[in-house]
């Protein structure tokens, strides 16, 4: 296996998910990315079987916090309740505000986030994360 | 002070005073009544004896003109049964005389007066015996000689004359003790009238000097009460203050969320776009669009730094826990460990003397250093490695000053009033790179210990940070 099948992004910030996406395609870590704007749109693609009869299940999940209509606590809520088929195999929280936060004790206190970043995702942070989770993978 | 309690010493010696004045009168009111009263029944006593004797004396007399009237009757019918009230007269008139001397033995007058009456009603019976003991021997001539020498009647009214002599004497005495009593109760009265004014009076300038004091200590109570009231209104405007600043403080906390994430987020959208044109379009653009786009990078970044910097200002010792014991060495050497890359970039020496433990807040201190040092390695001559000591300047009572030193540039006195406020740089950003906040956060750190934070510095000498911090 040379990369990841699925990466999900959800995000309701387009220039992220533009720059993001771009990235990850860059890089050529997944064979596809998806994207969606919020918390209740992510939770109907992971809720819902592909044409195949499958459900969608990504490799990576990055999980913005602050989004419209659901945001990242709620939707993190419902996901930890979900089985294992429903849920990606890794879920990275976003934070975008700065170390010390209240946001960073919160963000630990889910056992279903295996772990959190800042916003922008770098190159460098990106391959971290790769080599972490998924040390079987080569990237560039 | 000393005037006012003289002053209510006076006023109390003066009421004391007046107090026994009021007694003084009560005891003379009351020693009248008294007085009256002995007397009056001293009179009572006196007027008993009077009716006692006068009716002893009419007793007397009409003894003997009872036993006269017998005497007659049985000369007359020379019937036994007359001679009755005679024979009971004889009895009789022997206690009646002891008890009318009984009744008159306080007066030696009345006593001689008793006397002749004892002495004529011996002479009366002698003379009706003598009648009756001729009646008996038959002896008529002496009889009616006796009876018409008019003996019986003179003695008869010498008796009732003295007798009557006996009467008025013990009236008049009676009369005048009456008088004497009306006198005394006259005189009394008016003395108790008196009294009982006297101590209307006193009770009266009591209660004057008595009132003000009452009224002043109400006047203290209703003072302290509306003291309490004050304080009480106070403590609510307190109370609605603190919960004022609580909600600003909830408020400027939101502020800087949203400050972090939505000034944030176009920033990073400008870089991120100027990051896809640097590598996507770069054939595109001539050497001057490349150099307009790396300055848009670098505006951006600085731009970041600022608003990170100004978000660690507003929340210094935030969401921190007091720390009893913060070991200052430990807290410059985590400072050191995360300025490590600028001391080996400048080949900085950095010198720590002995610290101490002192009570703070750990992070916030450990920043306040940090920040310190980062300016005493930043602000360094070209080419000389900078040299930095950490050491404890001073130990006063319960207060200790560190002091930051290095052998830097410097700063004119001028400079050094400006050099805490936001914002404010000596320097352009060419030269010394920096946002203007650092020692402002530095002061903040300070005054959050209740701590003093100064500068020592002449342009050329290099300069001493000094941060008094108490220890307890």
């Amino acid at each position: 296996m040379r990369k990841l099948g699925r990466i999900l992004l959800i995000d309701d910030s387009e220039a992220d998910n533009f720059i993001h996406a771009r990235r990850f395609g860059k890089m050529n870590i997944a064979e596809e990315v998806v994207v969606r704007a919020n918390g209740q749109e992510g939770l109907d693609y992971l809720t819902t079987p592909l044409p195949t009869g499958h459900y969608p299940r990504p490799d990576l999940l990055f999980l913005d916090i602050n989004m419209p209509v659901m945001d990242g606590w709620t939707f993190l809520d419902t996901y930890q309740h979900l089985a294992d088929e429903h849920r990606a195999r890794v879920t990275i929280a976003m934070l975008t505000s700065s170390v010390g936060d209240s946001d960073y004790a919160r963000a630990h206190a889910y056992a279903v986030l295996d772990g959190h970043e800042a916003k922008p995702l770098q190159k460098e942070k990106i391959r971290a994360l790769l080599g972490s989770h998924f040390p079987h993978i080569t990237h560039p | 002070m000393s005037v006012a309690t003289d002053a209510i010493t006076q006023q109390g010696t003066r009421l004391f005073r007046t107090l026994y004045i009021g007694l003084i009168l009560l005891m003379i009111a009351v020693l009248a009544s008294v007085v009256t009263e002995v007397a009056t029944i001293d009179v009572r006593r006196k007027l008993d004896n009077a009716l006692q004797l006068e009716r002893d004396l009419g007793l007397l007399l009409s003894t003997l003109l009872d036993a006269e009237t017998g005497q007659r009757g049985y000369l007359l019918t020379e019937k036994d049964a007359y001679l009755e009230p005679y024979r009971l007269a004889l009895d009789s008139v022997a206690p009646i005389l002891r008890r009318i001397g009984s009744e008159v033995r306080e007066d030696s007058i009345q006593q001689l007066r008793l006397q002749r009456v004892s002495g004529l009603t011996a002479d009366k019976f002698a003379e009706l015996s003598r009648t009756l003991q001729l009646d008996a021997a038959g002896q008529r001539d002496s009889l009616t000689q006796l009876l018409e020498s008019d003996l019986g009647r003179s003695l008869m009214d010498q008796i009732r004359h003295t007798i009557d002599q006996l009467r008025q004497e013990e009236l008049s005495d009676v009369k005048m003790r009456q008088q004497q009593v009306d006198r005394l109760s006259a005189i009394t009265t008016v003395l108790r009238f008196v009294g009982v004014l006297g101590l209307a009076f006193v009770f009266y300038y009591i209660y004057t000097q008595l009132r003000p004091l009452y009224a002043r200590n109400l006047q203290i109570i209703t003072d302290r009460d509306r003291e309490i009231e004050e304080r009480k209104r106070i403590e609510e405007v307190n109370t609605e203050l603190i919960a004022s600043l609580n909600g600003k403080n909830a408020e400027l906390d939101q502020f800087a969320y949203i400050a972090s994430h939505d000034l944030r987020e176009p920033l990073r959208t400008v870089s991120n776009y100027v990051e896809v044109l640097t590598e996507d379009h770069a054939d595109q653009l001539d050497a001057e669009g490349l150099e307009y786009l790396s300055v848009i990078h670098r505006s951006t970044d600085r731009m970041r730094l600022l608003i990170d910097s100004l978000l660690q200002y507003g929340r210094v010792g935030r969401g921190e826990q007091r720390n009893p014991r913060v070991d200052l060495h430990q807290v410059v050497r985590e400072a050191l460990e995360n300025l490590h890359f600028a001391i080996e970039q400048s080949a900085a020496t950095v010198t720590v003397g002995e610290l101490p433990t002192l009570p703070g807040y750990p992070i916030a201190l450990r920043q306040l250093f940090q920040n310190l040092l980062a300016n005493a390695l930043k602000f360094h001559a070209p080419g000389t490695p900078p040299v930095v000591d950490v050491f404890v300047a001073d130990t006063d009572d319960g207060r200790v000053t560190l002091a930051v030193r290095d052998h830097g540039i410097g700063m004119t006195a001028a400079d050094q009033d400006k050099i805490f406020d936001l914002f404010t740089r000596l320097h352009n950003a060419h030269t010394y790179e920096g946002q203007g906040i650092g020692l402002a956060y530095c002061q903040k750190i300070v005054q959050l210990h209740q701590g003093q934070l100064t500068v020592l510095s002449q342009p050329g000498q290099g300069s001493t940070f000094r941060v008094t911090l108490p220890t307890v």
